[in-house]
């Protein structure tokens, strides 16, 4: 009933603005082509104008202007530049092709021209990941799976499809590292709308940036961010997938973008996700009676099923003379987690759940030459609404094998099943709000200013608890940045620098009394990035960074995370120092690129096992250092070839044990539960017109391998008997066949090949070998 | 066979990527030399709430230098006692609670594990055995279970379940026991009174109560009172019962803030139950808050024959911002010997004032050559502290380097 209701109003949304966007425009339409085939990403600008696009992959543009006598302007690196006279006349339906030839005078820019999008994002000054997605659209993956093959990412995960995870970057995890979409803040999505949730058709590529993130993300993020980029060159498409698969999973999704001729456009990404989870692990079971442990068996989760949806709606206008873009979003998204055990395997759960729901509305406008040339304005702002429950009520006691009896003993917090019962529900209402204003002074300088907003309330409610110790807690966060960059030496040399502002305010009720705290910190920093020649960039980034605690860090989630209020904002240092290297010969290519990071932070929030449960709390002072480094190798597009790893150590600096004057014995000590050594390997082989033309066979195996952790503080105790997370290697396979040049594909894919026992938490087995199928509809 | 030589590939590449993260994480310490066929063993708190078992050849190790947890001991959970001839870590955790003893090699191995849900009371018994009675925090059920569990074969030997309300037909105030003595056939357990009524298991003043129960069937005999001092031990530290070498059970009462008590006119000291009785010694009764020591005892551990040694807390000293102190680290206790039999007091001299057991007591004393061994804090540090029986003098060991208690301190043989 909802999802009819919510359906019309999108209708009637997307028909009034058709209705307003009829204006006097004239549309220009026309292909640019090299050698007699489209060329794709082509820029092509009315002259003197704000009005500019680029070609799709069949090298078609479309721009939208009022009538009038204009000069073309189409431009491509390694390409020379081409000019055309076009008259734009009301009514009319002006077409203009264009050839363009290469630029043979400068042979070097011929490496140049084979740069992608998710090349020149990689050789920005930020140290930066690209992630591109395209060649990842036939896997049943979600964004997770597929970050957790980046280096310097690990993303730890408690169970199957929707558990809950931990994402870590360099050694920052949690919310130390942010995320957005199209870069606007995820932190208010509510638990449906995470990187675990998300299909990997969604979005384009995803840029992860290691410690210093540009102030145009507006966000105090300490240790990188990552910020996923949904696809907005195609003009009109649709891709729609399902896939199906062992443990009963399904994932189906949709995304589709209309275009019209006048700069209307809506897009609508919709997701759903389902799964049993209902996977074996090897477990050893008590004797009721003897009160002995029974020898390893495999059992079978069956309290762990997951369900999600997600249904996103954006409509507005682009390249409109008021706006290079106007969107206005909505976004519904639910889901529902049953829990399957506690701390370890150890625990089992047979009733306790968390589901939540999420309104978000959303406006994002971005504006280039607004009243001036050269100065541009981009705002997004959202609006959510969250409701999450956390229920745990029983007072069954479940085993393996899914029987129960009802609970004999109730110590001070084990009368539920994972603790004090509760009945948490929680109303969240986030705010939020990112402007960024830039100036171009020339070619080589431009100045931005960036203000972001957020604002958080939380209206909890427990039925069995007869004081709700937090009320209504509030936290305002206000961060401005400030940014010059430089960008000069024919493009080979580019600077920033930049200053920010974080300003945190808090309230909240605790034991009947108001608590009110603010604080005000500075943060600044510089990157700068240097092509020694075409091949070799090198790049430098220094960052003083502050992270405000986020929401569940300073007031937990009623059920697994308990609340620690007096949490301060952590600070960090962080230096990266980058290299890359790139040559291309005889249809090989070759890529090496590593880097290496530093960081020293400070108050560095930190998860502690605490009982059954965890708290985040202040760990003073830590330093991260760590190397990562990445090689690619392709032949043509037939073969394409990538190993990683990533070596870090997080060193407590406390000299003194928190709050006393007495030397901290774990001083210099590798933190405890911090994952240290990974890698990743893939390799993908791709054939084409095996049978019909525009066909495509592709094979893809992947391997990842993670060195043994400890989950308390490794130097202590003698290793052999110590709690660690094992040493794992897994591998990964997949064969994909796509037809009508990628109009249907099919996909057949099987993770965790050899079924080895996986771990990312102490004595939580992940699913084994895992089958899934999927097909894939993609019209353009 | 492609994933094979896929593996290796993919190993060699990681290789060459890493050569830089070969370190000595993994370098073996040496075995300490002069090995003899018995050992030493500790649990070792730290303060992030972990613990390790640690073994030592010599009990000199206790007594010089430091006593650290770094790249040695077995990482376990649980209250630890030494019981016959083995280290038994009683976790109610999901992963056990776990018996460990020394191999042929003289090397600390577990050698089994059971599962406890619930162990809010534990002491030995007379045929060397252990009791764990296992109880409900809240109140939401009176019943508690006793059980018997036997270190030689790591089983439960018996177990029965006891209704533990003061009058049965009020559920809500409850007995609530301290710990657990077996003197022949009979089980006593001291109990204290609490009321659960409004959730805020609220600690009621009371007699001297210990339950007599059958051993080792279990069966409940009766509930003795005394009303000459108050509840016996308190919360969790097992330390308000003991059996001297005569068989004769002696309880201690605190009546002191410091135990978690709302005092009474009573006055704390020392009961008797002679060996084979099921009743309290009407004749005996060891006054220490009006003796010499002008004290209220908090816990109490056996150094062999009639002696035991104490922590006290001055009268005073004791007082309502002292609630609950002897769980705590706050310097405010003192040590005395007493001879129950005789009842003399010897005051240990040499020994700082110190803080409490938090959650530990039993196991906590070590006896061996006429010298007692503990570990006490003592401000910011913690030490070992070695105290001659005979004369009551205490010297400073070994300092805990990550942490501030040795909760369990025992000798194995192999």
């Amino acid at each position: 009933m909802q999802t009819s209701r919510f359906l019309l109003l999108i209708t009637i949304l997307f028909t009034s603005l058709q209705g307003y966007s009829q204006k006097n425009k004239v549309s220009l339409t026309g292909v640019v082509t090299n050698l007699g085939k489209p060329a794709e990403g082509v820029s092509v600008v009315l002259k003197g104008t704000a009005y500019a696009t680029l070609t799709n992959n069949k090298g078609e543009y479309r721009i939208n202007a009022e009538a009038g006598d204009y000069v073309l302007l189409v431009t491509h690196v390694g390409y020379k530049k081409t000019e055309a006279a076009v008259s734009l006349k009301q009514g009319a339906k002006p077409t203009q092709n264009i050839a363009i030839d290469e630029d043979m005078a400068n042979l070097n820019e011929v490496a140049v021209t084979g740069k992608s999008k998710v090349q020149r994002v990689r050789e920005q000054a930020y140290n930066i990941t690209a992630v591109d997605l395209k060649k990842t659209y036939n896997t049943s993956a979600d964004l997770n799976q597929v970050l957790n093959k980046t280096t310097g990412v690990r993303i730890r995960e408690y169970g199957g499809l929707g558990s809950a995870f931990n994402f870590s970057l360099n050694g920052f995890s949690g919310n130390q590292v942010k995320f957005f979409l199209d870069g606007v803040p995820m932190d208010s999505y509510g638990s449906a709308l995470t990187l675990n949730n998300i299909p990997v058709n969604m979005a384009e590529r995803i840029d992860v940036y290691k410690g210093v993130v540009p102030i145009e993300l507006g966000a105090d993020a300490l240790g990188g961010a990552v910020n996923i980029i949904t696809n907005k060159n195609v003009n009109r498409y649709i891709d729609a997938s399902y896939s199906y698969g062992s443990f009963n999973t399904h994932r189906a999704a949709l995304n589709t973008r209309f275009s019209g001729r006048d700069g209307f456009i809506a897009n609508i990404n919709a997701f759903a996700n389902y799964s049993d989870n209902d996977y074996k692990v090897d477990v050893s079971v008590v004797d009721k009676n003897t009160s002995k442990y029974l020898p390893e068996q495999k059992y079978k989760h069956f309290h762990d099923a997951y369900k999600s949806g997600t249904i996103m709606a954006e409509a507005g206008f682009k390249n409109r003379s008021f706006a290079d873009y106007l969107l206005v979003g909505f976004a519904v998204a639910g889901n529902k987690k049953e829990i399957q055990q506690g701390r370890t395997m150890q625990k089992v759960v047979g009733q306790a759940f968390t589901d939540s729901d999420s309104f978000i509305t959303s406006l994002k406008y971005k504006k280039d030459n607004l009243f001036t040339k050269g100065l541009s304005v981009n705002i997004n702002s959202t609006y959510a609404l969250v409701n999450s429950r956390s229920i745990d009520t029983s007072s069954r006691v479940y085993d393996w094998t899914g029987n129960y009896v009802y609970r004999q003993f109730a110590g001070a917090n084990d009368k539920g099943e994972l603790g004090n019962k509760t009945m948490y529900v929680y109303d969240e209402e986030n705010a939020q709000v990112n402007t960024n204003l830039k100036y171009q002074l020339g070619e080589q300088h431009s100045v931005a200013v960036n203000y972001s907003y957020l604002g958080y309330k939380r209206k909890e409610t427990n039925e069995y608890l007869k004081v709700v110790e937090l009320g209504e807690p509030t936290i305002n966060k206000n961060i401005l940045g400030l940014s010059y960059n430089f960008s000069g030496l024919e493009n080979r040399l580019a600077i920033s620098g930049f200053g920010k502002m974080f300003d945190l305010s808090t309230e909240m009720i605790s034991n009947n009394v108001t608590q009110s705290s603010s604080s005000t910190n500075y943060g600044y920093g510089a990157t700068a990035a240097y092509h020694i020649s075409d091949k070799f960039q090198v790049k430098g980034s220094y960052e003083h960074a502050y992270r405000l605690p986020a929401a569940i860090e300073m007031l937990g989630d009623g059920l697994t995370v308990n609340s620690n209020i007096g949490l301060k904002p952590e600070s960090s240092d962080n230096a990266n120092l980058g290299l890359a290297f790139h040559t291309q010969k005889n249809n090989n290519q070759f890529a090496a690129e590593t880097s290496l990071i530093y960081r020293e932070a400070k108050d560095f929030i930190r998860e502690r096992q605490d009982g059954d449960k965890t708290v985040f709390e202040n760990l003073q002072n830590v330093q991260i250092t760590g190397i990562d480094g990445v090689l690619r190798y392709g032949y043509k597009d037939l073969v394409n070839f990538e190993v990683n790893g990533t070596y870090q150590k997080s060193l407590n600096k406390n000299k003194y044990k928190i709050g006393t004057n007495s030397p901290d014995a774990l001083y210099d000590a590798q933190l405890p539960n911090v994952p240290i050594f990974y890698g990743n390997a893939d390799l993908t082989f791709n054939f084409k017109n095996i049978k019909y033309k525009g066909d495509r066979l592709s094979l893809n195996i992947s391997a990842n391998y993670i060195d043994a952790f400890y989950l308390t503080w490794p130097i202590l105790g003698s290793l052999e008997t110590k709690k660690a997370i094992p040493e794992q290697f897994t591998e990964n396979a997949m064969v994909s066949y796509s037809f009508l040049n990628g109009k249907y594909n099919l996909a057949f894919e099987c993770r965790n090949i050899t079924d080895v026992k996986v771990y990312d938490y102490f004595k939580v087995q992940k699913p084994g070998r895992a089958f899934s199928v999927k097909f894939r509809y993609f019209l353009q | 066979m492609f994933v094979n030589k896929f593996q290796k590939c993919f190993a060699l590449a990681l290789l060459s990527l890493t050569t830089f993260s070969c370190s000595s994480d993994d370098a073996k310490t040496p075995e300490e030399p002069g090995t003899t066929n018995s050992k030493y063993v500790t649990s070792y708190w730290l303060d992030d709430y972990t613990q390790y078992i640690l073994d030592f050849n010599s009990i000199d190790k206790l007594m010089t230098g430091e006593i650290s947890a770094k790249g040695v001991g077995i990482e376990q959970g649980g209250s630890c006692f030494p019981v016959q001839n083995t280290f038994f870590a009683l976790s109610t955790d999901d992963e056990g609670a776990v018996s460990f003893h020394l191999n042929n090699a003289g090397k600390l191995v577990s050698g089994g594990k059971l599962a406890f849900e619930s162990s809010y009371a534990v002491g030995y018994t007379d045929d060397k055995k252990m009791i764990n009675i296992g109880a409900t925090w809240d109140g939401s059920s009176s019943d508690y279970e006793l059980m018997i569990y036997n270190p030689a074969t790591v089983s439960i030997d018996g177990r029965k379940f006891n209704d533990f309300s003061v009058d049965p037909a009020n559920k809500k105030i409850l007995y609530w026991p301290t710990g657990a003595a077996v003197s022949g056939d009979k089980l006593f357990v001291p109990v204290y009174i609490k009321d659960v009524t409004d959730g805020s298991n609220k600690v009621l003043s009371s007699d001297a109560i210990v339950r007599v129960y059958k051993y080792p069937s279990l069966e409940y005999v009766t509930t003795i009172k005394d009303a000459r001092t108050a509840a016996i031990g308190m919360y969790y530290t097992n330390t308000g019962i003991v059996q001297t070498e005569s068989g004769d059970i002696y309880t201690f009462s605190s009546n002191a803030h410091a135990g978690g008590y709302p005092p009474t006119a009573v006055t704390s000291g020392v009961l008797r139950i002679k060996k084979g009785d099921a009743k309290f010694d009407p004749g005996y009764f060891f006054d220490l808050e009006t003796s010499t020591l002008k004290g209220k005892v908090l816990a109490a551990y056996p150094l062999g024959g009639e002696k035991v040694f104490i922590s006290y807390i001055p009268n005073s000293v004791d007082s309502k911002d002292n609630f609950y102190s002897f769980l705590g680290t706050k310097t405010i206790f003192k040590s005395a010997i007493l001879d129950l039999a005789a009842k003399t007091i010897l005051p240990v001299a040499g020994l700082p004032d110190h803080g409490g057991d938090e959650f530990f007591g039993l196991g906590s004393l070590f006896v061996e050559n006429g010298k007692a061994y503990k570990s006490f804090v003592t401000g910011t540090e913690a030490r070992v502290y070695q105290i001659d029986i005979a004369t009551g003098t205490a010297k400073s060991g070994a300092l805990l380097k990550e942490g501030l208690y040795l909760p369990a301190i025992g000798k194995l043989t192999f």
